[in-house]
Formats: C-alpha cells, sequence, structure tokens
C-alpha cells in the first residue's frame, strides 16, 4: 500500500515536472537554418546538483536555486532575413502559449511577434514567466517556473552578469546598444 | 665417587646419537611450505584490500570532481540564462517605447 502510494507521490513530482518544460520541438527544423544558436535547459535535478556548490555560488544565484524549479532558452540567429516563414513560428506560439499563462504583452508585426506572459501557479501565485520573441534575423525562447517575476529579474542588473542596465520607461532605448554591448563583452 | 659412572652413563645416553623419528623431515618440510603459503596469502589479501579502498577513494574523488565540474556548467548556464532573458525584456521594453511613444499632454 505504502509502495503504491509512493509510486504515485512519484508519478504526479515526476508529470509536474514533465509539465513545466516547454515544447520547443517547433525550433528543431530551424536549427539548421540558424548561424548561431544557444539551447539551455535546466530542470530541478540540475539546479539541485548546482545548489551542492553551496556558499561557493553567488547570493543572489543560492536564493534563485531555492526557488527556481525549471529554466528554458533556446535562441536561434541567422545571418539573413527570410531564413523562416511566420507560418512557421505560429507552430512556436501555438506549442509554447500553453498552460497557466496571464499574457502581459502580445505584439503582432508582419515579420515577428512578440509575447511576455507571466505564469500562475494553482492558487494564482507567480510561479514565473515565459517570453517569446520572434524578429526577422532572431528568435528567442525564455521560460522560467519559480518564483521569478520580471521585477525580480530587473533586480538582477549588475549582478551575476547581467549587466547594470535598470528596465523602465526612461532611457531604455538609448541604453540598449551599450547592453549589447556589454553582453558581447560578457559572453 | 660413586655417582661418577652414573653421570658418565646418563651423558653418554643423553648424547647417543639417535636416528630421528619417521617422516620427521617431511613435517617440517610440510610445516614450512604452509606457513610460506599463509603469509603469501596474507600479502595477497592485504594488496587486494589496499587496491579496493585505493579504487574506491579514487573513485569517490573522480565522482565529486565530476559532480563539481557539472554544477559549476549548471551555474553558468543559468547565469546566462538570466542574462538572456534579461537583454530580451529589455529589447522588448526598448521595441515597445520605440513604437507605441508615449504622447504627453499638451501644456501651454
Amino acid at each position: 500500500m505504502i509502495k503504491k502510494q509512493v509510486f504515485a507521490v512519484l508519478l504526479m513530482s515526476w508529470l509536474a515536472a514533465a509539465a513545466q518544460e516547454i515544447d520547443l520541438r517547433a525550433l528543431k527544423a530551424l536549427e539548421a537554418k540558424a548561424s548561431e544558436t544557444t539551447d539551455i535547459n535546466l530542470g530541478p535535478e540540475q539546479i539541485k546538483l548546482m545548489m551542492g556548490l553551496g556558499s561557493e555560488l553567488a547570493p543572489e544565484l543560492q536564493g534563485l536555486g531555492k526557488t527556481v524549479e525549471r529554466v528554458q532558452v533556446k535562441t536561434l540567429q541567422f545571418d539573413k532575413e527570410g531564413a523562416y516563414t511566420l507560418a512557421e513560428t505560429e507552430k512556436l506560439r501555438e506549442s509554447v502559449m500553453t498552460g497557466n499563462l496571464v499574457s502581459l504583452i502580445s505584439v503582432k508585426k508582419k515579420n515577428g511577434f512578440t509575447e511576455i506572459a507571466m505564469r500562475k501557479g494553482p492558487k494564482g501565485e507567480n510561479a514565473g514567466f515565459l517570453i517569446v520573441n520572434v524578429e526577422p534575423t532572431e528568435i528567442a525562447v525564455v521560460s522560467i517556473v519559480g518564483q521569478l517575476d520580471l521585477s525580480s529579474l530587473a533586480k538582477l542588473s549588475g549582478k551575476l552578469g547581467v549587466p547594470n542596465i535598470q528596465m523602465g520607461p526612461a532611457e531604455t532605448s538609448k541604453k540598449k546598444g551599450s547592453a549589447k554591448q556589454e553582453e558581447e563583452e560578457l559572453f | 665417587m660413586n655417582e661418577s659412572p652414573d653421570l658418565e652413563l646418563q651423558l653418554r645416553e643423553a648424547l647417543r646419537e639417535t636416528s630421528a623419528p619417521p617422516l620427521l623431515r617431511a613435517r617440517i618440510l610440510n610445516a614450512a611450505a604452509s606457513r610460506g603459503r599463509r603469509s603469501s596469502h596474507a600479502v595477497l589479501w592485504r594488496r587486494i584490500v589496499a587496491l579496493a579502498a585505493l579504487l574506491t577513494i579514487g573513485s569517490f574523488g573522480l565522482y565529486r570532481w565530476e559532480q563539481r565540474r557539472r554544477a559549476e556548467a549548471v551555474a553558468e548556464q543559468f547565469k546566462l540564462a538570466l542574462r538572456i532573458a534579461h537583454r530580451e525584456v529589455l529589447e522588448v521594453q526598448a521595441k515597445l517605447v520605440v513604437e507605441v511613444p508615449v504622447q504627453l499632454p499638451q501644456t501651454n
């Protein structure tokens, strides 16, 4: 009886963890055309492993490791425009915009779209966010599952290698160039 | 003076050359050989135990080193993911600021 209960709990937790993972198979076909790709998929096991470093981790990272359950990032960069059609990227939108998401920003253009959505937990609490940004030469998907919202992300400016640029309406467009430059130096 | 011949007899008796009991030589040789075998077994076992301990400690060290290397790689990936998330939010924000300019009220 106990064995069955333990098995059920394990199965439920595995299903929950699997459910948090967004489906990025729609980007598989485009990977071959991309000149540069970034693929990060960190689940609970990897984050637990990272937490094993203990006090060697930066305090911010220790805090995030306790609250974030999954981190998925996929970026594709293309040398020239027209490497993909909007229909192809629509598949991506359909496959990732599922679950308890509350759309914050949804912008559609003729050559791309942007979606920023907050993830809600079962009790309506904040449970992460999702960013999908499709531009003529770049596709980026960022999915965070856990207690990290955009304002917490903004607070990381200047820490953990995140460029020290405050998110906010003022001066953002002016500083965009320097953000890219700073990141290029970091990478 | 009576005791002298007895003593002499006793000495003679004691120093009399006698033949070794049968199979003594074989027994001695067997005992020596088995002691040698036991000693070589003990040495072999000690070596096996030492090797096993060395392998266990080595494997554990290697495992810990590998775990640490993987944990450091995860930490780097985590940081990179945060940087990309931050960059994307900034880009979207910049795009919105450019595409949807804020209309300030006209003041005289």
